[in-house]
Order: C-alpha cells, then sequence, then structure tokens
C-alpha cells in the first residue's frame, strides 16, 4: 500500500513537472481575450489624501491577483487617468513587478491636478470605438475616484465642495456600454456625497446589468470599497 | 572510502532524489515536490536487509532487538495503546507547522512569483477542488508539509542507516549508503532554500509594488529571525519525532 502511494507521489511529481509546460500556450492564448480598462484618479482632489492613496493601492493589489486567475494572469490591462491621460499598460503579470513600478508612480496623486471626468469619458469613448472586437471578447471597465468634477484649468484656487456636479453634455450610460465586449464595470471609491448625483447617473446601468447573464455592474462609496474589493473585482469570481 | 566519493555519491542520491537542482527549471520545483518527496519516503523505507549484503556488525544491530521482520516469525500486534507515544511529537508538530504557516502566508502571495509559470494553473484547479481555496492556501499547505517532514525523513534515515549510533563511516559498509542519505538531505535543502527564497522575494521591492493592508509589518530584520529560529524548532522537532517512528518501527518489527 506504502509503495503505491509512494508511486502514485511520483508520478504525481513527474506529471506535474513534465506535463505542465505544455499548457502554458494554451492558457497565454485564452488570457489575451480579456482587456481591463482601468481609470484611476491621480488628481489632488480627493479628501483625505493619504487614505485615497491605500484605497488606490488596494485596488491594484486587487487587480494584481488576478495573475493567479487562470484565464486573467495575461490578460491586457490599459491603465488612463480619469482625466483622460494614458499612465500604463501591460499585463497582469507585469503589475507585480519591475513593470509595475512606473505604475505606482503614474497613479499616485498629483498637487493641483484637475479631475477631469468629462476628458476620461471621452477617451474610454475612443479607446472603446478603436477595440479590436475580435482580439478581445471580453472588456471590463473599472474606474477609480472620488467622481469630483472639476473644471479646467484648476489651480491652488480650486474650491473643492462636495458634493460635486456631474459634468453636462456627457452620455455617461452610452459610452460605457456601447460594445457588447463589455461585461464588467465597477466604480470604486466614490465620495459618499457623490453617490446619489452618480448613482442616478449611472441607474441605466442596473438595467443593462440585468439584461444578460453575464453582465456585472457595481458602485461603491470609498467606505465600501475595501470591503468589496475582498470579494474580488467586479465581474470577476473571487480567488 | 575516499571522501570526494563519499560526496559524489551523496550528491548523485541528492540529484536522484531530488531531480530538480539543476536540471529542471526552478519555477516547477513545488511541481516536483510528490516526486521529492515519494523518493525520500521510498529511499527510507524500501530497503530490507535481506535485499543486501550489510556489514555484519549493522545487520546484528538492526536485527538484534528481538526477531524482526527478517527472522521469518510473524510480526508481533502492536497495541494500541503504543501509538500513544506520538501524541506529544503531533502536539509538538502543531507549533511549528502554525508558525511555518503564517511565516508562508505572510510571504508567499510575493513569494510565489517563483513559480509565476503555473501560478494561474495551480489556481485554476485549485478552484475547480473547491472555490473558496486558494492558491495560497495551496502553496502554504504545500511548504508546511514539505518543512514538516524534511526533518523527520531525515532523522529516519539517519537511524536506519546506523549513523546516529555509530557514525558516517558506517556508510562506507552499505551499497548505496550515502546515496540514501542523499535523497533526504536533499528534501531538507529544498525545504531551507524556498523558505529563504520565499522570504528573500517578499523582501523585493519589485514584487511588492502594491500591498493591500496587512496587520503583519514588512520588517525585514524581524521576519528573518523568526524563520529562522522557526526552522531549527522544526528541525529539532522532526529529529525528535522520527527518532521516535524509528523506535516504533524497530520496537515492532517494520524496521527494513
Amino acid at each position: 500500500m506504502v509503495n503505491i502511494i509512494n508511486t502514485g507521489l511520483v508520478v504525481l511529481g513527474l506529471v506535474g513537472m513534465f506535463g505542465v509546460g505544455g499548457v502554458d500556450s494554451v492558457v497565454a492564448k485564452m488570457a489575451t481575450d480579456h482587456k481591463i480598462l482601468v481609470f484611476i484618479d491621480d488628481s489632488d482632489t480627493a479628501y483625505p489624501q493619504e487614505k485615497f492613496e491605500i484605497l488606490k493601492q488596494d485596488f491594484m493589489a486587487a487587480l494584481a491577483e488576478l495573475d493567479e486567475d487562470f484565464f486573467y494572469h495575461t490578460a491586457s490591462v490599459e491603465v488612463v487617468s480619469t482625466s483622460g491621460q494614458p499612465l500604463w499598460s501591460g499585463t497582469i503579470a507585469d503589475i507585480q513587478s519591475k513593470k509595475g513600478l512606473p505604475l505606482k508612480e503614474a497613479i499616485a496623486s498629483k498637487p493641483f491636478r484637475c479631475n477631469h471626468i468629462a476628458g476620461g469619458f471621452s477617451k474610454l469613448d475612443t479607446m472603446l470605438q478603436m477595440l479590436d472586437g475580435e482580439q478581445f471578447t471580453d472588456v471590463k471597465i473599472y474606474w477609480v475616484s472620488n467622481f469630483y468634477a472639476t473644471s479646467r484649468p484648476c489651480s491652488r484656487e480650486t474650491k473643492i465642495v462636495y458634493p460635486s456636479p456631474l459634468p453636462k453634455n456627457v452620455d455617461f450610460v452610452g459610452i460605457l456600454t456601447q460594445r457588447p465586449e463589455v461585461s464588467a464595470i465597477g466604480m470604486y471609491g466614490v465620495h459618499p456625497e457623490n453617490m446619489k448625483g452618480w448613482g442616478k447617473a449611472l441607474e441605466a446601468l442596473k438595467e443593462w446589468e440585468h439584461q444578460s447573464a453575464g453582465r456585472a455592474f457595481g458602485i461603491y462609496a470609498d467606505s465600501q470599497t475595501s470591503t468589496a474589493l475582498d470579494g474580488g473585482l467586479e465581474g470577476i469570481a473571487t480567488r | 572510502m575516499k571522501t570526494y566519493r563519499r560526496a559524489a555519491l551523496m550528491i548523485g542520491g541528492m540529484i536522484g532524489g531530488g531531480m530538480v537542482f539543476g536540471l529542471l527549471p526552478l519555477n516547477e520545483a513545488l511541481l516536483a515536490f510528490p516526486f521529492l518527496m515519494g523518493m525520500a519516503v521510498m529511499s527510507s523505507g524500501a530497503a530490507t536487509p535481506d535485499e543486501e549484503e550489510l556489514d555484519e556488525e549493522v545487520y546484528q544491530y538492526r536485527n538484534g532487538t528481538g526477531g524482526g521482520s527478517s527472522a521469518g516469525g510473524a510480526l508481533p500486534r502492536i497495541p494500541l495503546t503504543s501509538y500513544l507515544t506520538f501524541v506529544p511529537c503531533v502536539l509538538a508538530e502543531l507549533v511549528p507547522a502554525a508558525l511555518h504557516a503564517t511565516i508562508y502566508e505572510h510571504s508567499i502571495t510575493f513569494g510565489k512569483k517563483w513559480f509565476i509559470g503555473h501560478t494561474a494553473l495551480i489556481g485554476q484547479l485549485s478552484q475547480k477542488i473547491d472555490p473558496q481555496l486558494t492558491v495560497n492556501s495551496v502553496f502554504v499547505l504545500l511548504l508546511t508539509t514539505i518543512v514538516l517532514i524534511a526533518p523527520i525523513l531525515m532523522a529516519i534515515q539517519l537511524h536506519r542507516l546506523g549513523v546516529m549510533e555509530r557514525g558516517f563511516k558506517v556508510l562506507d559498509n552499505q551499497p548505496m549508503g550515502w546515496m540514501k542519505l542523499g535523497t533526504p538531505i536533499a528534501l531538507y535543502v529544498f525545504a531551507l532554500a524556498i523558505e529563504s527564497w520565499t522570504i528573500y522575494l517578499r523582501l523585493q521591492p519589485e514584487f511588492t509594488v502594491f500591498i493591500r493592508r496587512s496587520p503583519i509589518p514588512n520588517d525585514p530584520g524581524t521576519l528573518i529571525a523568526v524563520a529562522a529560529i522557526t526552522f531549527l524548532f522544526t528541525t529539532l522537532i522532526g529529529y525528535w519525532t522520527g527518532t521516535k517512528i524509528f523506535h516504533f518501527q524497530r520496537d515492532f518489527g517494520r524496521e527494513g
């Protein structure tokens, strides 16, 4: 009996050592079907600033944890500021690596940086229009912001008063849901004062979510974000 | 026997038993663990005096305590109460197990970067078994098992080969003696190396770019000191447990 167990262990080891290598190429192919678009707030409008920086770290760490997911660990990631400036692009596996070091710097809040959310949505609109639907069959969109929309230009004199008015003439839902490949939309770190306004503006996303079984939508205030991230990113099963 | 010949044989045993060091990419090492452990267990229990031409004194020692399995008679029935002798060992092993598991849990998120090639696959397989089973828990379980079992197997082998009673020279008189010792040593070195490496990676900034809030501080000095003491403690407890297992097997004629 002991010999059978031992032989089993040896066989298992050999299969593990030599058998798994061939699977890598298949995994890589399946994983590249996923595109993850992250819009992250690099302005200095959030308060308290330190707490919001930790929240952003939490989000990126949760995103990096997808490295353990069979289908996502080489998924394509594009990180853009909420004002629409491209910050970083790579794969999930790159986030917790040397390639991730510039990302950490890029998402840090910059003094007197505007939070031009309309610009962010305009950039998202362009990105989705340019998306190659054959290469990426699944797109997930995440926003990490307090959703305080500043006017441009902004400066030291710009007053931050909550709740912030929503940008005008922007079809948020239309932009977010324009592509059938979009399967998940997550909004994290929303300032409590802004929850009401943005919740109302994005209300139609709940209906969009219910139209298909594979869709997910969630909007979380800053105080809810950490708990929400513990359960995994919106639309991706917990690891 | 010349020292270099002994060393060569022992290294041969390590490579033969481990088959991972230098021969396969490092990220395969964890998956090689079952292979390594199987070889170590087999080499510590497969041989019988009848099958090998042992030195006469060693032969007498190994069979001199009351007609063991090789005498040809029926094996004595083992009283159930005699298994109680292992209760303190099991309880004592729980302490290093908990300590090692804590260290691995703390460091493995970053340490498993070593195994990056197959982490995702392990994740997928573990999720099929149980959706709540995380990659971290699989790694922690495997690594803790390795680190606990390595010193036990090494102690059993040292006793079986007669090293503890007669010194290392006894291995010269046994066919493949040095190689047999090499295999559990390979597992032990593997456990030591893997723990050091995970902690080393835990302390590298490129692997800790984004860290979620954790109650455990990321203090290198404390982490290394705790790990070293834990490893030493595990070795001592493992040696004690291995010795008990050897004596148990010898007393009841189960020793090979």
